[in-house]
């Protein structure tokens, strides 16, 4: 079983480099017919390319699915030997947030046709991905404190559709302000990549706040104290208030472009910061 | 800003004063500002956790001011949103229809009258799930139509929800008690005290683990007494707490304790119990500090907290004297012969554990659960239903062709022009 996990997870990570550089290959090979003068279709929203993808387009999304499976087939295989869901340490969460990114990141690109925010995505789910394979742990008995298994399952499946979601908001919130400047036609236009990042936020935000609402509920049932201003914790308030402010910026003439979008790009920052908050900070939080 | 008016008040005196005032803390600009300062702070306090930021003026201060900037929104906005609910004008003049920059179509030579043409926009909207309603003036059909009206109520909410969130918060704080660090030895009893009437009793307590000596449980079987009688026998665990009337109890740590019985040179007994050994001296020890009622002396309980300790072997008991702030003397103990010292016979009667539990009373607890289901539930309301206004315009255009005008209003900072253009096509195929 722990080979089947550790193969699973090291063959998510080379699909995972794999739709990149065919992503890549696509991008270039279309520059190529680019330049040497092919018709360039009408750019209307849904068609982002002045030029038909080429065959390593379909090799990308195929090694995007493939790297879906691997990486279920590793939480799986892990669930299976620990008894509970990825929730016990770095290296579990690092996968589970990584599956996150990468499935939000496929929804993203079937319905808006875009490549580009899901590759933002899968380079950071690479990071990853490299980040658990480096962090390994064995499977361990939980500790008193963690055995409330369908909370904290309930806790971290929100955290990965927050995650997900809302990394996919800072994949389009970089692109936004990149189009912003140079208003490429090799990205989506800078309008659909705000609507993008507003519609991220929106599926991200409330379940950002589920998590943070069911870790103070184990809080409470495990300590007696839902919210103990904790670095993580706090951390975590410090995310969902930069969303918050988020919310409210879009609806402000001058803060709903560039603003906004970093906005976005800080909140990403945020979520880094309390998800790798357990080697800065100390307390009770602090979990290997 | 909101689009209902907002009175200009006289700008002299306390009418403008106040009007000034209302109009700040109607602002979503000052919102913003307020999370983002708060946002700041907490940023500040997650990393100098010497400094207690939360309980501060600097933090306290903002968070306040964004209660109340919440509060005078949610009353400015009544208005606006009881007219959504109602409905406003049907009939639009031209320049709204042809207003540059905002979400227009027109759909022109249609081969059908106008009135033909605007019932097939009042069926295709009504099928959409908008309310529709209609009005003829001088050969135009004006439309308005609607949707999701109801759910602008949900702001309502997700807004005020953090209100009494803040307020269940500071009810928890003020009104209610914790207590941590409330240790109690096997065999013990004590006093819950904060007016609680309760004590409790340990009967024992029990740590297990894993094969590889990792924690897999602690156990606390307990008796309460309200006033004496026992009310409740349980099992506190992790992840279990003890509730009663309100008052829960935690599992929170243990420890080794002593069981002594100490007796004076004439056979008085001056203290017997179980006393836990709470103070942790160099990872290695622990120790319990009793003063001795009569003597002036502090006692020192000393036990390692490592088997194999050669100091302190197992079995038996390091015990100090204090006196006037000085050690006056050191000595072991073993189990099950009583010694003197210092003209103090002690007698240790074996080592036990305690059982650290962390006791709490919040009567803002449920409160806090309910405000959170509702700011999750208002949110995901007015984020997935959003309010949506289309005015249509159908008039003549020559004998037998007419043309349909539209404009689609969306809340603030979302475009609607991807969506107005699909409805244009949508009816374009139904009417050509």
């Amino acid at each position: 079983m722990v080979g089947l996990e550790n193969i699973s997870l090291l063959a998510s990570l080379v699909s995972v480099a794999l739709a990149l550089v065919f992503s890549i290959i696509d991008f270039i090979a279309r520059r190529q017919s680019a330049r040497s003068g092919k018709p360039a279709a009408v750019k209307t929203y849904a068609v982002v390319a002045p030029v038909p993808v080429t065959g390593f387009n379909w090799a990308a999304i195929a090694a995007v699915f493939a790297s879906i499976i691997f990486l279920s087939l590793t939480i799986i295989s892990r669930t299976i030997q620990t008894g509970h869901g990825p929730f016990s340490n770095m290296y579990e969460f690092a996968i589970a947030f990584a599956w996150g990114i990468i499935v939000a990141g496929l929804m993203f690109r079937w319905r808006y046709r875009t490549a580009a925010i899901l590759n933002i995505g899968l380079i950071v789910s690479l990071l990853l991905l490299i980040f658990a394979v480096v962090q390994y742990s064995k499977p361990a008995s939980l500790v008193p404190a963690l055995q409330q298994s369908a909370l904290l399952s309930a806790h971290v499946a929100s955290a990965v559709v927050a995650y997900g979601t809302l990394t996919i908001g800072f994949g389009a919130a970089i692109l936004f302000l990149v189009q912003n400047r140079r208003n490429s036609p090799w990205l989506p236009e800078a309008e659909m990549l705000d609507n993008i990042s507003y519609r991220a936020v929106i599926i991200g935000f409330p379940f950002l706040t589920l998590l943070i609402v069911l870790g103070a509920l184990w809080a409470d049932i495990a300590w007696g104290k839902y919210w103990s201003w904790d670095p993580k914790e706090t951390a975590s308030l410090v995310t969902w208030l930069i969303y918050a402010a988020y919310m409210h910026a879009r609806i402000m003439r001058g803060w709903r472009g560039n603003r906004a979008a970093i906005l976005l790009i800080a909140g990403f920052a945020a979520i880094l910061l309390t998800f790798f908050g357990n080697y800065i900070f100390s307390g009770l939080h602090a979990y290997g | 800003m909101d689009k209902t008016a907002v009175k200009r008040q006289s700008s002299t005196g306390i009418a403008g004063v106040i009007g000034w005032l209302w109009r700040l803390f109607s602002s979503v600009k000052l919102a913003l500002i307020l999370i983002l300062i708060i946002t700041g702070l907490a940023l500040i306090g997650a990393f100098a956790t010497g400094i207690d930021i939360f309980h501060s003026w600097w933090f306290l201060l903002p968070g306040a001011l964004l209660m109340l900037n919440i509060l005078v929104c949610s009353l400015n906005r009544w208005n606006s949103i009881k007219l959504s609910i109602r409905g406003g004008d049907i009939k639009q003049n031209d320049s709204f229809f042809n207003a540059a920059g905002k979400s227009q179509a027109a759909i022109s030579a249609i081969p059908l009258s106008a009135g033909e043409t605007s019932d097939t926009a009042i069926r295709y909207f009504r099928r959409q799930g908008y309310r529709v309603r209609s009005e003829i003036e001088g050969g135009r059909v004006y439309i308005a139509a609607d949707k999701n009206r109801y759910f602008r109520l949900a702001t309502y909410a997700s807004h005020l929800s953090l209100v009494i969130f803040v307020l269940a918060y500071i009810i928890g704080n003020t009104l209610g008690f914790q207590i941590t660090g409330f240790a109690v030895a096997e065999g013990n009893i004590k006093d819950i005290g904060n007016n609680t009437g309760l004590t409790i009793k340990l009967l024992s307590f029990s740590d297990e683990y894993y094969a590889d000596n990792t924690p897999k449980d602690y156990r606390s079987q307990v008796v309460i007494y309200n006033d004496g009688a026992e009310v409740s026998q349980a099992t506190v665990r992790v992840n279990h707490p003890l509730t009663y009337n309100g008052i829960r109890i935690y599992q929170s740590g243990f420890g080794p304790s002593a069981d002594i019985t100490i007796r004076d040179s004439s056979g008085k007994q001056l203290l017997a119990g179980n006393i836990p050994l709470e103070n942790y001296l160099q990872d290695s020890y622990s120790e319990a500090r009793l003063d001795l009622p009569g003597t002036g002396d502090t006692i020192r309980l000393i036990d390692s907290l490592n088997a194999e300790d050669s100091m302190i072997p197992q079995g038996s008991l390091a015990v100090g004297i204090i006196n006037n702030g000085e050690q006056v003397a050191l000595d072991l103990i073993e189990k099950g012969t009583p010694k003197v010292i210092n003209d103090l016979e002690f007698t240790y009667n074996g080592e036990s554990q305690y059982s650290v539990f962390q006791i709490s009373r919040d009567p803002g607890n449920l409160l806090i659960w309910i405000a959170s289901t509702l700011f999750i539930l208002g949110t995901m309301l007015v984020l997935y239903f959003p309010y949506r206004q289309v005015w249509v315009m159908g008039q003549s255009q020559s004998p037998g062709k007419s043309r349909l005008l539209l404009r689609l209003v969306t809340q603030r900072g979302f475009s609607g022009t991807t969506e107005l253009k699909k409805m244009a096509s949508d009816l374009e195929k139904k009417v050509k």
